[in-house]
């Protein structure tokens, strides 16, 4: 087993243990008396401990163990948790990450004195906490894998000398060439087998019985000195076939018990087996009854699973670069949050489960072929619609339609739910509230919302900028807020929802609202917009996000909003998405964000342009009309119709991209929109609907303006996607210029 | 995998020969279940088993179950080495119940002290 891979699987768990343990901390600060939440702090930092033990982790392990120490008193109830509790437990986890960090930085890291004293004043303030007998404060013992193993919950002991393993597999076992049998077989070369007893339970009824399939599951008391590692081995090429445990001599009775509790046999029946086995007395079992009735969360790090570590090892192996610890694949069950995989240990809810840890680069690789795919059905369709022939275009057809909810099923395989994002604000808005004294009443929802993973990962960076914008300038402080008749309590709420092919997500905070006025004067200041010109609130707003005005002094410290908005929206734009902001002086600020649903394959509208086809995404497109002459003359002098008593500023595509003319009796307009914005792209020819499979541009073409991407096209030739948002801002540009210019004249 | 079947009074005798392993346990099966249909008591050679895996030996789990669960009598007799070593290395000995016979020599080879005790067949699963 390559160690680094089982570091990065570590660094990984430990990262997701913390940030659940934040989580839990933040949920009991609202509800102190929650004792699940505490169980979920205690289980994350019992848990990092072992781990970190097993690396030789020495500080981390020191740390964790007075923390842990502090949390099962917690947990015992002998005392209740408090806010200066919670507040040194969040910096807590912060400082363990920090140690973690550290280690897997460099073997034997420097451990300054500044880092030690930090861990050791948390501690101390911790400590002082507890009101009740002495902690012994970190840096006492000797932490080594041993200690790890012996630090348990009930410290009871069983008699059963011997090794436990307990054996259970998946069905197909057989199936992939494994033969279980060999396994155990093996063992005998490790020591002596005391009792094997095959479990048959899980036996369907005879007429259900698959001759292929394995129902048996094992039980195998091994009387053996090898280690831990040496039986591990053994075992070691069951990779995910198999849900394998192993219990040491004189195993802490919780650990049986939670054997008990995770086999399908169920507690009583596994009872019966193991005390029938010799494994466990009659009395060991009723005592652990006993104790199951007071505490109910039993957890060890006694059981390790090497093969699942092993699986995830090569993952990280493969794609996780030294800088990204958190998060390299995805998780392939749409609609649940990203969850930890059973590792080192068994502090996992039940879900896990239900799923498969596979690396990003697979899907993607998926995602291309099916967008292959995509384009060579457009190609069969066509050749078949050309032979004429019934039957070949029906079945074209529904090739089609299949290709079509394959290309949606794996399209929907990315999609993650964005609530974990969300979470993330959470301790943003905590920490920087607390820190600027102000109140804020934090509330997220759709946080089931799903988003394509790409999507969801370049979003996170620009969203937390703009909670803490809102924090920070747009909602004030208590005093400030009763003066101006509001509560003191701000509130901050982060929605996300769909819409029309969209994914909507609206910050909205009930602060000081956009000073429009000193906006208006720094743009002036700053040339972004010419001295003297009449521009809609609607207009002032959207400057904020103009790179002019992007330095925090740009704006007064009350309507504040300026720092780096140029860049979240350019961040927003580059996942084909916009951004607009809504203000009311003194109410408050919406910013909402517009986000396409997926980066890869798009319902699109063929269209001619000259001689070259152009792709509008289809979810954009409003309508298309004819361009009568008579629009033409009325046009003249500025580039707008008039679309049913409304303005419509339009865009000659033809002229815009110098495509050579053609004679076109007729032209049309299709009638984009774009958030709030509507342009007219005057095209030559329109062709209909198309599936687009988005392949990106290389980067010579980054100056080229108007286009976001190509399309290969059924024929194999090259088809541009226009880029509506910019174009809509051209064509609106142009527009206002020749008024400009007409009023001037 | 070659599938013998005699009458001998009113017992039916099925031998088996060659590999009982995944390749072969459902042709077993189907053999050992048809036969189930229409006889009281039944018993299966295994002396000719040369080779035996996971399903093979579930196999035999399985039919003596069904036996069980339809009141019948199955045995298994004649146990060739490899099937014995299996039964005793999965403690299956109390739960097949069959008589083992092992020569006097080849004792040694064997534990059969564990799972001695009668393991019934579960049906709550």
């Amino acid at each position: 087993m390559n160690l680094d891979s089982v570091k990065q699987t570590f660094v990984i768990e430990s990262t997701e243990l913390l940030d659940d343990m934040e989580s839990a901390l933040l949920q009991l600060e609202k509800e102190p008396e929650n004792s699940d939440a505490v169980n979920a702090v205690f289980r994350a930092a019992h848990t990092i401990k072992g781990s970190s033990g097993m690396f030789g982790y020495t500080r981390v392990v020191e740390f964790t163990h007075v923390l842990e120490s502090f949390l099962e008193e917690l947990r015992q109830e002998k005392f209740s948790v408090n806010s200066e509790m919670i507040a040194i437990l969040l910096s807590s986890g912060d400082h363990i990450k920090y140690l973690i960090n550290l280690y897997i930085d460099s073997e034997k890291p420097e451990l300054t004195k500044e880092v030690i004293d930090i861990g050791e004043n948390l501690l101390s303030r911790l400590t002082a906490q507890a009101p009740s007998e002495e902690q012994s404060s970190g840096g006492e013992m000797e932490p080594t894998v041993e200690t790890v193993e012996e630090v348990n919950l009930s410290g009871i002991h069983v008699k059963n000398p011997n090794w436990h393993i307990s054996l259970r597999f998946i069905q197909e076992i057989l199936r992939h060439g494994l033969d279980p049998i060999s396994f155990i077989n093996y063992l005998t070369s490790l020591g002596v087998l005391e009792n094997v007893y095959t479990v048959t339970d899980q036996v369907p009824d005879s007429d259900n019985v698959d001759p292929e399939a394995c129902y048996l599951g094992f039980e195998i008391s091994l009387k053996s000195d090898s280690s831990r590692e040496e039986i591990e081995s053994v075992f070691e090429f069951l990779n995910e076939d198999a849900k394998i445990e192993i219990l040491e001599p004189e195993a802490d009775i919780a650990s049986y018990h939670d054997l008990m509790s995770k086999v399908p046999e169920g507690v009583e029946r596994m009872s019966e087996i193991l005390v029938e086995m010799g494994v466990l007395t009659t009395e060991e079992v009723e005592d652990n009854k006993d104790k199951q009735a007071i505490e109910s969360t039993g957890d060890t790090m006694n059981v390790i699973e090497p093969v699942e570590e092993q699986k995830d090892a090569e993952i990280m192996e493969e794609i996780a670069p030294v800088d990204t610890i958190t998060e390299p694949a995805v998780d392939v069950i749409p609609g649940k949050p990203d969850k930890v995989p059973e590792t080192t240990s068994n502090t996992v809810s039940e879900t896990t489960a239900k799923f498969i840890r596979i690396e990003a680069g697979k899907l993607d690789d998926l995602i291309n072929l099916v967008g292959e795919l995509v384009i060579n059905v457009a190609n069969i369709r066509q050749l078949s619609e050309d032979t004429s022939n019934k039957a070949m275009v029906e079945a074209s057809l529904t090739m089609g339609r299949l290709v079509e909810e394959v290309r949606d099923s794996a399209m929907n395989i990315r999609m993650v739910q964005i609530g974990d994002t969300f979470r993330r604000f959470e301790r943003v808005v905590r920490d920087l509230s607390k820190k600027m004294g102000k109140e804020v009443n934090f509330k997220v929802s759709g946080g089931d919302t799903e988003l394509d993973k790409t999507v969801v990962e370049k979003i996170t960076d620009p969203l937390m900028h703009l909670v803490r914008n809102a924090v920070d300038h747009g909602i004030s402080t208590p005093e400030k807020r009763k003066a101006a008749g509001k509560s003191p309590i701000g509130q901050l709420q982060v929605n996300a929802f769909h819409d029309t092919g969209n994914i909507v997500i609206e910050i909205i905070d009930d602060g000081e609202g956009l000073d429009r006025t000193a906006i208006l004067n720094k743009a002036i200041e700053k040339g972004v917009v010419p001295a003297g010109t009449e521009l809609s609130d609607h207009e002032i707003n959207q400057l904020i996000f103009e790179p002019g005005l992007s330095t925090a002094a740009a704006v007064t410290d009350v309507s504040g909003r300026g720092v780096g908005m140029d860049v979240v929206k350019k961040n927003i734009e580059s996942l084909r998405g916009v951004v607009e902001v809504e203000s009311v002086t003194g109410k408050g600020t919406t910013i909402q964000i517009h986000l396409p649903l997926t980066l890869a394959i798009i319902d699109g509208f063929l269209v001619e342009i000259g001689k070259s086809s152009f792709v509008i995404p289809l979810d954009m497109v409003l309508e298309c009309i004819t361009m009568s002459d008579e629009d033409e003359l009325e046009a003249e002098g500025g580039h707008f119709v008039n679309l049913r008593g409304e303005v419509l500023p339009y865009l000659r595509m033809k002229e815009f991209f110098q495509e050579a003319d053609r004679d076109e009796s007729q032209q049309n307009i299709i009638v984009v929109k774009y958030g709030q914005q509507k342009a007219g792209l005057v095209v030559d020819k329109l062709l209909g609907e198309f599936q687009t499979v988005i392949k990106p541009l290389g980067r010579m073409f980054n100056h080229v303006q108007g286009i976001s991407g190509a399309t290969i096209l059924g024929d194999g030739s090259v088809a541009m996607i226009l880029d509506i948002p910019r174009l809509i801002r051209f064509a609106q540009e142009l527009e206002s210029s020749h008024i400009v210019n007409g009023s001037n004249v | 995998m070659d599938v013998q079947i005699q009458e001998k009074g009113e017992h039916s005798i099925v031998k088996l020969e060659g590999e009982l392993t995944i390749y072969f346990a459902s042709q077993v099966l189907d053999a050992i279940y048809d036969l189930l249909n229409k006889t009281d008591k039944i018993a299966v050679d295994l002396s000719g088993i040369i080779e035996a895996d996971t399903s093979g030996i579930q196999a035999l789990i399985v039919i003596k179950r069904e036996a069980f669960r339809r009141k019948k009598t199955i045995k298994y007799v004649n146990h060739s080495e490899i099937i014995v070593r299996l039964i005793d290395l999965l403690g299956l000995v109390g739960l097949f119940g069959d008589k083992i016979k092992i020569p006097a020599e080849n004792r040694d080879n064997y534990a059969f002290h564990y799972g001695v005790k009668k393991q019934n067949f579960n049906f709550s699963g």
